[in-house]
């Protein structure tokens, strides 16, 4: 590991100072405490923990099923419903457990109105534990809110701009990639007010059950996440850091969309994110941070780079 | 502490119909596992993370390790059977399960010699203080509803508690261990069938045992509460101290475990079961509606909070 010792992996996000670039997305990392139990958990790969998307009441999810693999061991389809206590307990309750926490935390806002996200940031803005946060406009399990707050401009805009409103915290938007064009939204986003976009949620996906004829999922459908998705998350985040360029806009893009080594990572920052998360990795490898950490080091010792920041955005479009 | 193992496989196979058991050296689970836990287990060729690399000089090897196709993305919680910690069998694991998807056929196709990746002891098992007060214990499984309880009863005898098990299945090929015909018939049941079988693996540990089956060809003819009601009946008013049940299997049949319990007054703790993402309690797919404190539901994870429940606190009703 010594040629790696001098490899740069600090990066800065919306005025946050990260350890690593990666991050481990919300729903994946529950409140940020389970992980710790287990024995080897290397925590100071994870630059930031985005915790469990958190709404003004408590919520109770879908039905189950609410996890199924897809084909292939490519993917996996979830539709856990934004289950979460409630803005109040996890203020109380969750965010004092993470005090020791080396990790930035990032507090995850969903709401069913306007008014509901502008609460939950509020609540969120006077926690000194919470060092930025991120707006879900893009759960595609929910009946109201969530996914149709990021398919819509105008809607996604007032979402922020209520949560804007209320925090000087960094503010990030996660985008549904289940629109025809992302990029009307990421300007939407930007527009309102977003420090930085994280691209992208799930995809709309479903699975049937050929002897009931019944959808797998007791939601019907869920949000299609993994090494399915890399392909077209990459494509999304091409497509939103060209737009950008072309307009000299600079709001860093946090990849996430079924990233599983290094070089998935890698493939998502030199095409333009800034940082990276991670989610259906963690569940199929509790290792899989510090396995992308020291994978990271490596492929940049290969490539002869010193810093990670200086891959961003240096894909070779001409 | 949760930790990941890599396990070789000793032994495996198939009972009954479709069942798998599969004896694992694993010598820290077999320690460390109580009643009522669980593993998750990488159901495809091992993972590169569970090598030991000095250097990343073979990035690349593992890069293409990682996008095997014929890999499984989730790891798939499985009940320990039995834990060996002395004997000849000291440091193995047994679990045993039916080929329900592509995660179970997988495992049901390795060898022994092949080596796969656990990660455990996972959830919390049975309230052992409780079970130490017990002077009866009455396990009632359906099908491989079994797996779990083993553990349980095998704890239960070295207690010296009185150990009842109910297996039930569809038909004696269904039973997921091995039966064997048996002469002995259970003294509380009124009608006795022409060819009573019994699970060995439960009688060798001090456990009387009653299996019911849907067609009767083999063991008692009905539904494994119908055996537990007779019991719990006949034993009623008996001076035999504090009883507790057990169950796991179908949900229905737990849920009329659970009311037939209820009915004698006594405490029932149920294993329930779900699909699960993570296993570690951050994905909330296995997550159900509990009884919190004054009867006022809420949420618990089965991974972590789980899965053992008391029968009480279950909302039956849910599915």
């Amino acid at each position: 590991m010594t040629a790696e010792k001098g490899i740069n992996l600090k990066v800065r996000l919306a005025g946050l100072e990260l350890d690593t670039p990666l991050l481990v997305a919300s729903g994946t990392f529950g409140w940020g405490i389970e992980f710790e139990r287990i024995e080897g958990f290397a925590s100071d790969a994870v630059g930031a923990m985005v915790l469990k998307g958190t709404t003004f009441d408590p919520r109770e999810g879908n039905l189950s099923p609410r996890i199924v693999e897809t084909a292939g061991g490519a993917g996996i389809l979830n539709s856990i419903g934004l289950e979460n206590p409630g803005v109040e307990v996890v203020v109380r309750e969750y965010l004092p457990r993470l005090a020791g926490v080396r990790a930035k935390v990032i507090a995850n806002v969903a709401g069913s109105t306007v008014d509901e996200y502008g609460k939950v940031a509020a609540r969120f803005d006077s926690q000194d534990r919470v060092d930025a946060v991120e707006i879900n406009v893009s759960c595609p399990n929910v009946r109201h809110g969530g996914m149709q707050f990021g398919a819509d401009p105008s809607l996604c805009a007032e979402a922020v701009a209520a949560c804007r409103n209320v925090t000087k915290k960094p503010l990030i938007v996660k985008l549904s990639p289940n629109v025809t064009d992302i990029r009307a939204i990421a300007k939407a986003a930007i527009d309102a007010g977003a420090d930085a976009l994280t691209i992208a949620n799930t995809w709309l996906g479903t699975a049937v059950d050929v002897r009931t004829r019944r959808p797998i999922l007791g939601n019907v459908s869920g949000g299609l996440s993994g090494p399915a998705v890399k392909p077209i998350a990459l494509q999304k985040v091409l497509e939103v850091a060209t737009w950008m360029r072309e307009r000299r806009l600079d709001v860093p893009i946090i990849a996430s969309g079924g990233i599983m080594t290094a070089e998935d990572a890698l493939e998502f920052m030199v095409t333009g994110a800034r940082a990276f998360q991670i989610g259906t990795a963690l569940f199929s490898d509790f290792r899989a941070p510090e396995q992308i950490i020291g994978g990271m080091k490596s492929l940049l010792g290969e490539l002869g780079e010193h810093d990670v920041n200086a891959v961003v955005g240096t894909i070779k479009l001409t | 502490m949760i930790h990941p193992e890599l396990a070789t496989v000793v032994e495996s196979r198939t009972v009954g119909r479709l069942h798998v058991r599969m004896r694992l050296h694993a010598p820290r689970l077999a320690r460390e596992t109580l009643p009522g836990q669980f593993i998750n287990v990488r159901c495809g060729p091992q993972d590169f993370s569970s090598r030991v690399f000095d250097d990343w000089a073979d990035f690349s090897d593992r890069l293409a390790d990682r996008q095997d196709p014929t890999r499984n993305l989730l790891l798939r919680p499985f009940a320990v059977h039995r834990a060996w910690t002395c004997g000849p069998d000291a440091g193995r694991i047994e679990i045993l399960f039916k080929v329900v998807g592509r995660g179970t056929k997988v495992l049901a196709g390795m060898k022994p010699g092949d080596t796969l990746e656990l990660l455990g002891p996972l959830g919390k098992g049975f309230d052992l203080d409780w079970c130490a007060k017990l002077s009866t214990a009455v396990i009632v499984a359906g099908g491989v509803g079994v797996a779990p309880l083993f553990m349980l009863a095998s704890w239960l005898r070295d207690h010296d508690v009185r150990t009842l098990v109910i297996v039930g299945a569809m038909s004696e090929h269904e039973v997921p261990m091995e039966v064997a015909d048996s002469r002995v018939t259970l003294s509380f049941m009124a009608t006795r069938p022409e060819v009573t079988i019994t699970a060995r693996e439960f009688e060798e540990i001090g456990c009387e045992v009653g299996i019911v089956t849907m067609t009767g060809r083999k063991g008692y003819l009905g539904l494994p509460t119908e055996m537990l009601d007779r019991f719990l009946h006949f034993t009623e008013g008996g001076a035999r101290g504090e009883a507790g049940v057990f169950t796991c299997g179908p949900f229905p049949m737990m849920k009329a475990v659970a009311e037939h319990a209820a009915d004698h007054d006594l405490r029932c703790l149920a294993l329930l079961e779900e699909r699960m993402g993570c296993g570690v309690g951050v994905c909330m797919a296995c997550s159900c509606r509990v009884k919190g404190p004054g009867g006022t539901p809420e949420r618990k994870r089965i991974c972590i909070d789980g899965p053992v429940f008391d029968a009480s606190e279950v909302i039956w009703n849910d599915r």
